[in-house]
């Protein structure tokens, strides 16, 4: 385990040293410093020694003691303890600048790299899975910088540097303090190297996921088990996972701690085991008291590195830690972006086509975790569509959920790249356009409407920076956005998310914005919501403005688009089941006739309507 | 941090304090292996001072005592780390039980607001973070006090001013330490206040990613981004440089003893005041107690962020339950409202003394705008939350025999009521196990018969339901919820109106499955869509937490007012 532990290690701190990028000189310039200033810290323990190995040697030799030299060593002891203060404190200074300096690049990677993404990324991974990626593991990585690497590297130097000196004094004594030392971490970590225990360590992560997963579906459960009367049986589940992750605990504690205490006992009385030795060496030889000194200058070290043996243990938490920081990292940079077109052309008109078109869900993707509901995402296969919509004319889209609808407009707007076959725009593949050409051709107008921070009428104006008030106001009134604007003002600040404003009151803006921006190609998403229900009207004639003039594809919900629609295709499992005019589809099609009496019906529709007939 | 400290233990001080009593014994132990270390040392530097030799006999005894005494912390140290282990997990795992216990009890209106992330980062992360204070950070906490505090004052009768020399830093260190914490809050404030920023510009950036993209706007929001990120960094080296004299001369005033003792000790030495062999034991002494104290002030520190563990757990003991434990179910399923008030948070209230008397088997919609508190009524009558003020009862009103809800078991109560809201949770399991939950022992024909009438034409009763049912779409998920219901077959049904966002496959099917199961039962409803409702017996209108008018359909469209004015806007003729 140690083995696999600095392997581990490797992969992860050259990982982090990579990232660092140019401030890697400064980040090493205070690694530096750091163990420098542990170097000097041993120096007040060395005068000691010196000092009173000058007593004894003027004892033994008869002289009076050189007091200067005994006042010196106390100088030095005093300075050395302020010196190495400054070393450290120029250390943290200088890891700190070089840390938050590269989480800040790093950050902004992070951000560049996320824009070239296909947009599909961002409806397969939940937004608090990225933040946390970007804001939290980013943070734990400044932790590491600034603070553990000067931690590691002082605890590592002091203890080299302590084990050299010995080595240097008398290579037999210092050879038996590093193999009572290094005797005592196989001791501590052997156990990791024991199959049986690395089952059970397995076993204990295991359970402890378990205690995750039992207590988030206990929690997501409770208000449906109590609706129904029977919360005590979630709890079972739960209970039982709790009580498995305690009895895999306590045998791993046990385990553990007869090894932990043998290491303790040995690390703290490391430093007896020469006695025995110098207890021989001297008695065959009495009047040398140069061992003696020697066994002094051993004793007094020891206590500058105790702390650092005892430590070695947070180093391997430490590196764990970060290496599930740089893994989440590592999986937004590994996310392959959008390609991107050599030499970009621009569409000769506004045309739509889908040429044999196939796509479905790559697994480079990341699952949806999220738990977000529209099954449409999850396995949904495009499978040989084709179709024209000349510009300025209407297609709907209608098919059951999950039927690849939604699919098509992602496509048209390059939120995935198509298989194979080619989605056109003027007769050209929307491969060959450049982002921002393709963007400018398009309003897309989707269930979820997003309102940045800022004012209602930079909401509005968005990406068309040079509009004037003028032609805000015009757009909003298309989008029968008067009333908001009356209440609200076209400078009134706009919270992230926009909640100050209603379901209704939002999409209307969005539509304002898409009006503003007159791209000639519109693609809407008509799910409609039960919050803007009570702007129904309103919002009605708001998406009939929008709709003048430009080439539409939409995914129909509304009986009016339906049947105002230049051309209807009917789509099921990825393929179209039947396509025309709503008028020759109710002669030609079985299924459409069946799917329009749904329509007509779901529209009818009255609650209560039988027992009022009764 | 006494309180950090109950928090941390779940109360069971008594017992708590006992293992950690017997660890520090050990830990005292280890540490006093070194007088060993001293009397050898001495043995052997006597003679050449001046003092006797010691016998080899004598000095090889000594260092069988010495491991003699490494054996016998060991064996004593294996029963108390082990109490201690025993006493660690058996806390953690009851106060776990106990958190889920109080969970289970709480208002369904507070559960159904709950992040269940919230609850499994407090059942994983956060007791987690007790077991390992209670296993290693208290533990050490208390001893390398105790060993702290004995070296201190054995030093003290060995030799009085070296002594206070040596520690003299440590109350120094203390002292800044506390400035530290005290300015570290002002000073935080700007880089906490730059982080919620930078934060928040992060997830509008990701959220909004597709609209930025697609109007064309990367640059400008990126910008925005980006300022925001390097606010965050120099407000971040601004707190840390600050803070970094302060940091740092506590750091040293550890090590400055040290030097303070070689620098006293050298002077007394000179003017011989002090022998070689005493500086040379205090030396030793004190120089390995710097190690304990350290784990001290690490120990300190880390005990702040985990007692924020034992407070997050706290918080949701202390979220009140539901009172009411009467058994007996009113005669009659009459709901009256009765001067009933209501806010989510202080000062905010949602309903205000609101009075509304619903006959059994009626149908009620309630119906006005966004905000006027149309689902909080339903909610209050459903049981989610209990009324700050009035009282919701149950019973018969022709016979005035109605009962305050509020006085019954929730979970008894909830034999009367069933409920189809916008979101509905499915377990995993078969279709039947999700339908059956409606009824223990139903019988696989009941499920089937409930399974058509839901128009639950999409699955069978063993087909597989995936975590949360996410391998059905909404509207059949729905479906499954409403058969369940059915099962029931509760007396009142609450339906929150559940067509909208669906594609008009699952609406079509909805609306017949909802029509089933209301048949005949006492229906109240949040509606959105009025032409949807407008055959209900009652239409409820709301604005700004109270009732504004009442009636059928016909009576609220012939008067002037609000519901007139709705209707209008929903795009109704």
């Amino acid at each position: 385990m140690v083995i696999r532990l600095k392997s581990l290690g490797k992969k992860g701190i050259s990982r982090l040293l990579e990232i660092s990028g140019e401030k890697k000189r400064i980040l090493i310039f205070s690694v530096f410093l750091a163990a420098v200033s542990t170097i000097i810290q041993i120096i007040p323990y060395i005068a000691s020694y010196k000092i009173i190995s000058l007593y004894i040697d003027s004892f033994q030799n008869s002289v009076p003691v050189d007091t200067d030299a005994v006042f010196s060593w106390g100088i030095t002891a005093v300075v050395s303890v302020l010196v190495s203060m400054l070393f450290n404190g120029g250390s943290f200074v200088l890891s700190h600048f070089a840390a938050f300096r590269i989480i800040f690049n790093l950050r902004l990677r992070l951000a560049k790299h996320l824009a070239t993404l296909p947009l599909g990324y961002f409806t397969r991974v939940s937004t608090g899975e990225i933040h946390k990626s970007i804001h939290d593991n980013v943070d734990l990585i400044e932790l590491f910088i600034s603070h553990k690497i000067p931690d590691l590297v002082m605890t590592l130097s002091g203890a080299v540097v302590v084990f050299g000196l010995y080595i240097y004094a008398d290579w037999r004594l210092g050879l038996i303090c590093i193999l009572v030392y290094v005797i005592s971490l196989l001791i501590q970590f052997r156990i990791y190297g024991d199959d049986g225990v690395k089952e059970e360590i397995k076993g204990y992560f295991r359970a402890l996921e378990d205690i995750n997963a039992t207590s988030m579906e206990f929690a997501r459960g409770i208000p449906v088990l109590k609706m129904f009367s029977m919360s005590a049986r979630s709890f079972a589940s739960l209970k039982k996972s709790v009580l498995a992750y305690r009895n895999f605990a306590l045998r791993f504690a046990r385990r553990g701690s007869r090894d932990f205490i043998i290491f303790t006992i040995l690390v703290n009385f490391f430093i007896f085991f020469i006695y025995p030795v110098v207890i021989f060496i001297n008695a065959s030889n009495p009047d040398d008291y140069g061992i003696v000194l020697t066994a002094l200058f051993f004793t007094v070290l020891s206590n500058a590195i105790l702390p650092s043996l005892m430590n070695i243990m947070s180093i391997s938490n430490v590196i764990m830690t970060i290496n599930e920081g740089v893994e989440r990292i590592d999986a937004i940079f590994a996310v392959k972006p959008l390609p991107v077109p050599a030499n970009p052309e621009k569409p000769r008109n506004y045309a739509v086509e889908f040429d044999n078109v196939f796509f479905s869900y790559h697994d480079d993707l990341p699952d949806n975790g999220s738990g977000e509901k529209n099954t449409e995402r999850r396995h949904c296969v495009v499978n040989g569509v084709s179709f024209r919509v000349e510009q300025g004319k209407s297609l709907a889209v209608i098919g059951r959920s999950g039927s690849g609808k939604s699919s098509i407009l992602s496509l048209v707007a390059r939120f995935y790249d198509a298989d194979s076959g080619s989605v056109k725009i003027g007769g050209m593949d929307v491969r060959n356009m450049s982002e921002s050409c393709l963007m400018d051709s398009l309003s897309i107008v989707l269930q979820k409407t997003f309102m940045f921070e800022g004012t209602i009428r930079e909401n509005i104006v968005a990406g068309r920076s040079g509009a004037t008030d003028e032609e805000v106001l015009n757009a909003a009134r298309l989008a029968r956005c008067d009333d908001i604007i009356a209440k609200y003002g076209l400078d009134y600040y706009l919270g992230g998310g926009g909640n100050n404003l209603s379901g209704g009151e939002k999409q209307r803006i969005n539509i304002a914005r898409a009006i503003l921006k007159n791209a000639p190609i519109l693609l809407l998403d008509e799910v409609s919501s039960a919050l803007d229900a009570e702007n129904e009207l309103l919002l009605n004639q708001a998406l009939t403005e929008l709709k003048k003039n430009k080439t539409i594809i939409m995914v129909a919900h509304k009986l009016n688009s339906v049947i105002d629609a230049d051309e209807i295709i009917m789509i099921d499992d990825g393929r179209i089941l039947a396509r025309g005019t709503h008028e020759s589809l109710l002669r030609d099609s079985e299924a459409y006739r069946n799917l329009w009496d749904m329509y007509v019906s779901a529209d009818k529709w009255r609650f209560n309507a039988g027992e009022r007939e009764q | 941090m006494i309180q950090s400290i109950r928090n941390l233990t779940g109360n069971r001080t008594g017992k708590f304090f006992r293992s950690v009593f017997a660890t520090s014994l050990c830990d005292l132990a280890n540490f006093g292996g070194i007088i060993f270390i001293c009397w050898l040392l001495y043995l052997l530097l006597n003679p050449y001072l001046g003092g006797e030799r010691a016998q080899t006999l004598h000095l090889v005894l000594i260092c069988c005592g010495c491991v003699a005494y490494m054996v016998v912390c060991f064996y004593a140290s294996i029963p108390a780390y082990n109490a201690n282990f025993v006493s660690t997990y058996n806390n953690s795992t009851r106060g776990r039980l106990k958190l889920a216990e109080h969970i289970r009890k709480l208002s369904l209106g507070f559960l159904s607001n709950l992040n269940p992330a919230r609850v499994s980062h407090s059942m994983m992360k956060d007791f987690s973070n007790l077991e390992n204070a209670n296993s290693h950070i208290i533990p050490q906490l208390f001893s390398s006090l105790i060993i702290t505090v004995t070296v201190f004052i054995g030093l003290l009768f060995y030799n009085a001013p070296l002594a206070i020399s040596f520690f003299c830093c440590i109350p120094v260190a203390l002292a800044v330490l506390c400035i530290v914490r005290f300015m570290g809050v002002r000073l935080s404030r700007n880089q906490m206040a730059a982080s919620v920023e930078a934060s928040s510009r992060l997830t509008e950036y990701i959220t909004g990613i597709t609209t930025i993209k697609t109007n064309n706007m990367s640059g400008s929001r990126f910008e925005r981004l980006e300022q925001s990120l390097n606010r965050l960094r120099s407000e971040s080296i601004r707190l840390e440089v600050t803070l970094m004299p302060f940091a740092l001369t506590t750091m040293s005033c550890v090590g400055a003893g040290i030097g303070i003792m070689v620098m006293f000790g050298q002077y007394k030495l000179i003017h011989q005041e002090i022998s070689v062999m005493e500086f040379l034991m205090l030396m030793i002494v004190a120089s390995r107690s710097i190690a304990p104290f350290i784990a001290f002030s690490l120990n300190f520190m880390m005990l702040q962020y985990f007692s924020e563990s034992g407070r997050n757990i706290g918080r949701l003991m202390s979220e009140r339950p539901l009172p009411g434990t009467a058994t007996e179910l009113p005669d009659g399923n009459d709901l009256v409202l009765r001067n009933v008030s209501f806010s989510y948070e202080p000062g905010k209230k949602i309903l205000d003394d609101v009075n509304l008397e619903i006959k059994s088997g009626s149908v009620v919609a309630v119906v006005g705008p966004s905000g006027s508190g149309k689902s909080t009524l339903v909610k209050l009558l459903a049981r989610f939350y209990d009324p700050d003020s009035g009282s919701v009862l149950m019973g018969n009103i022709a016979e005035g025999r109605l009962t305050d809800i509020s006085t019954i078991d929730p979970e008894k109560l909830m034999h009367r009521y069933a409920m189809v809201f916008q979101e509905s949770y499915l377990f995993r399991g078969s279709v039947a196990d999700n339908v059956i939950l409606g009824k223990k022992d139903a019988t696989s024909d009941d499920v089937r018969t409930v399974l058509k009438k839901a128009m639950v034409d999409f699955a069978g009763p063993d087909d597989t339901v995936a975590e949360e049912g996410r391998n059905f779409s909404g509207g059949e998920r729905q479906r499954i919820c409403i058969a369940r219901c059915m099962l029931k077959d509760a007396p009142i049904v609450f339906l929150d109106e559940i067509t909208s966002s669906l594609d008009v496959y699952n609406e079509f099917a909805v609306q017949k499955a909802v029509d089933e199961l209301t048949r005949g039962k006492t229906v109240v409803m949040i509606a959105h869509r009025l032409k949807n409702i407008m055959h209900s017996d009652m239409i409820v209108v709301m604005d700004k937490g109270r009732i504004v008018d009442i009636g059928t359909h016909d009576e609220l469209i012939s008067r002037d007012g609000l519901y007139r004015k709705l209707w209008h806007q929903g795009g109704n003729d």
